[in-house]
């Protein structure tokens, strides 16, 4: 066997490793999800059962932090994805020398521990709340403070994305709508919305899915209350009922689902693209040739 | 002393004159020189304040109405809690700039303070803590200035708003500055504040029992002044465990990401490249607390690798792979792989493959290929995901809450006990705060060795 033969099997079998590592643990979880035992495990397997589906929907606690985490979820998305516009425009406009400093401070919540975000967050409204006499229902709302905590570093990644789009935007398409007598919100709406609402469509998945499995920040601001992932983290440490497992693998088929869906609309897209290329090229040898034919009349 | 004062007055604006009643105070604050207006300056924070306009100044008429002499003044609201000192100090404001005063009638401004707001409870510490207070200082000044810096460019520069129109502008400074101010700089500092306070009922809370106390960090490194050890072992150790185990889940993390980058970045292509990506962002679709879960059925007692050793009859009792941690070392280099080889492959994506070729063809060897020519191009990549991995390891919580055993701790687990079952939020937020500081440390060291900025680490 040659040495790059001998390459090439390294690399597969180094490939194959790593997405074993990758899905191992998730396939064993789903298969436990499906097993007779009580105790969340595949060996030894106790005979086929659903009942575990069946648990999880009878889980009060999960299903009431899963309409928490809907809740939060949603206003994170309120209140993240408008600040990090602001802040990523406000990056745009902040001189040359204020630019670096700007951008560390709006940054740095990207590189906190979501730990230290959420106990910040906690004694800030608790502290700050009653010195400005604000009510103290107010400043202690586990939602509140779940939105304001996780906002500040959800804005930041949000920000980021939108950086990337608006640095591709082109300036003079605002200056040309301003110039043709358009008001500034009519140029903010009609202008910069558009072309930004990819990064927008993607913020907004981005704030929502971060805001939905975050477990750092959220169990300590959500107090008393719980979300789908604090109720979770409080199962898999003390409990041991595999309707956890049934709960992957509801998670684990919706997300194939959207992977098939996306794989495909992604070939049909390839393969559209391809056939106008196909047809763009037949034109042009079509072109050619009667141009040829053209010149070879004309001779 | 105190009447005939113009000689030293033609110096300053406002002679400061202290007079010191007990001289068994340890340190005289000294208060803010008055402004040189006419009008009676307000008492300063937390002392009681007479200001009366006196036609001549004497030190004889002035002291019967000390406070410190056991008889209160008139005009104080409150007097103060703890009889033990107070200080008199007495501005006398130039005459030569009040020309509206008749000659010879000075302003005289009586600040009467608690020394109990002034020297913290545990005296011996009254040099460290002002030292602390000065460091602390030194390290809010340029958050400060640069706040102050930013705000007066933008608000000098009136063509923003003439740029952005008053509806964009006003939507644009009200969501920057409520989150930069309100979520990112006073919550860190309330915080940073906090930890230096006592662990206090609420009712206390702003009272004069809350002092500002080196107590909590003392606890971190000393322990318990009962205890027979001189420093607080345990908890240092799970720091030093909790900084060094992330480091090694970092390095094991590249070292397993970084051959699959390069391989996606350089030999795949086009359809199976996207499947490729498709099949490593599919598990971290699923929960972290469900990813976690997967490692505990896989390490538990009862779980796979147990079963399967006592099956094969290598083992007769269950390994328990929990408390010493390879559960947990596992798990966190799982949870944190994505965000070391995206990253990494978009820094070695953008190398041309002609330079890989071309060092084969000088007869580069493999190993210095990539020491030589990958790994200085993906600096920045590298520098960016390893930094990810060690805050998000550093700071997990879920995973060591799953998959840590019974006895082995992380360092979040315990500020989490110190606010949940402890009850002690100062505490709390002082390892918090070591635990921040540690992670900037880090930070800075990155950028330092692979010499990138922050938002090279930042961008994923």
């Amino acid at each position: 066997m040659s040495t790059n033969q001998l390459r090439t099997w390294v690399v597969r079998g180094y490939i194959i490793l790593f997405f074993l590592y990758l899905f191992g643990p998730l396939m064993i979880m789903s298969a436990s999800a499906f097993n007779m035992s009580s105790y969340p495990t595949i060996t030894p397997w106790e005979g086929t059962t659903v009942k575990w589906f069946g648990e999880l929907a009878a889980n009060d606690r999960l299903v009431s932090g899963f309409i928490n985490s809907l809740w939060v979820g949603a206003g994170v998305v309120a209140l993240s994805v408008p600040t990090a516009l602001a802040g990523a425009i406000m990056l745009m406009q902040v001189s040359e020398r204020v630019r670096p400093i700007y951008y560390t401070i709006v940054v740095s919540p990207v590189l906190v521990p979501g730990v230290i975000i959420g106990i910040s967050t906690v004694i800030f409204w608790e502290r700050f709340g009653s010195l400005v006499g604000l009510d103290y229902e107010t400043t202690n709302n586990p939602f509140f403070l779940t939105i304001v905590g996780q906002s500040t570093f959800i804005s930041a990644y949000c920000m980021l994305v939108f950086i990337a789009r608006l640095q591709r935007f082109d300036k003079t398409q605002e200056e040309a709508a301003l110039d043709l007598g358009a008001t500034h919100v009519q140029v903010f709406w009609k202008v910069l919305i558009p072309f930004l609402r990819p990064a927008i469509l993607s913020s907004i998945v981005l704030a929502f899915l971060t805001s939905f499995e975050n477990y750092n920040t959220t169990v300590f601001t959500m107090v008393a209350r719980g979300t789908l992932t604090t109720e979770l983290a409080g199962l898999a440490r003390f409990g041991v009922n595999p309707s956890i497992s049934a709960l992957a693998v509801v998670i684990m088929g919706f997300t194939l689902i959207g992977a098939v869906v996306y794989e495909v609309k992604k070939r049909r897209e390839e393969a559209i693209v391809e056939a106008s290329k196909k047809r763009a090229a037949m034109k042009r040898m079509k072109d050619t040739e009667a141009a040829a034919a053209q010149a070879a009349a004309a001779a | 002393m105190n009447d005939g004062t113009p000689n030293l007055a033609a110096t300053q604006d406002a002679v400061l004159a202290q007079l010191q009643i007990t001289p068994s105070l340890p340190q005289p604050s000294l208060p803010e020189p008055a402004a040189p207006a006419p009008a009676p300056a307000p008492s300063t924070g937390g002392g009681l304040g007479i200001s009366p306009s006196l036609p001549s100044a004497g030190s004889s008429g002035i002291s019967p109405s000390l406070p410190g002499s056991s008889t209160p003044a008139p005009s104080a609201p409150a007097s103060p809690p703890s009889g033990s000192g107070s200080n008199l100090n007495i501005t006398i404001t130039n005459p030569d700039k009040l020309p509206s005063l008749p000659a010879g009638q000075h302003e005289l401004k009586l600040v009467i303070q608690d020394p109990a707001k002034q020297v913290p409870a545990d005296s011996g510490l009254g040099f460290i803590e002002i030292f602390i207070a000065i460091v602390a200082a030194l390290l809010i000044a340029p958050f400060v200035q640069r706040e102050a810096g930013k705000w007066t460019a933008n608000l000098n520069a009136l063509q923003f708003v003439q740029k952005n129109g008053i509806a964009i502008s006003a939507y644009l400074l009200i969501f920057t500055i409520g989150w930069i101010v309100f979520m990112i700089i006073l919550p860190q500092l309330y915080m940073f504040d906090f930890s230096f306070r006592h662990n206090l009922p609420p009712p206390d809370i702003g009272g004069p029992a809350d002092t500002y106390t080196l107590k909590n960090y003392k606890y971190l490194i000393f322990g318990r002044e009962s205890d027979s050890d001189l420093f607080n072992w345990l908890h240092l150790e799970v720091f030093a465990k909790t900084i060094f185990a992330s480091v090694i889940v970092t390095l094991i993390n590249f070292a397993l990401c970084y051959p699959l980058a390069f391989f996606m970045a350089q030999s795949v292509r086009g359809r199976s490249q996207r499947l490729l990506f498709l099949c490593l962002l599919l598990p971290f679709w699923v929960n972290e607390i469900l990813r976690a879960f997967a490692f505990k059925l896989i390490f538990a007692d009862l779980g796979l690798i147990n079963s399967f050793l006592i099956g094969i009859g290598i083992l007769d009792q269950p390994y328990d792979f929990l408390s010493a941690n390879v559960a947990l070392y596992t798990g966190l280099t799982y949870a944190y792989i994505l965000l070391m080889i995206f990253p990494l492959y978009n820094a070695i994506e953008s190398l041309d493959p002609n330079q890989v070729e071309a060092a084969r063809d000088m007869g580069a060897s493999w190993i210095t290929i990539h020491r030589r020519v990958v790994m200085p191009h993906a600096k920045p990549g590298i520098a960016s995901g390893c930094t990810m991995v060690f805050m998000l390891t550093a700071g997990a919580l879920a995973a060591p809450n799953i998959l840590g055993g019974p006895s082995s701790l992380w360092f979040t687990q315990i500020i989490y006990q110190w606010y949940n079952t402890g009850g002690n939020w100062p505490q709390g937020s002082a390892y918090a705060f070591v635990l921040l500081i540690s992670c900037i440390i880090f930070v800075r060291i990155m950028m330092r060795v692979f010499k990138v900025g922050l938002g090279d680490i930042a961008k994923r």
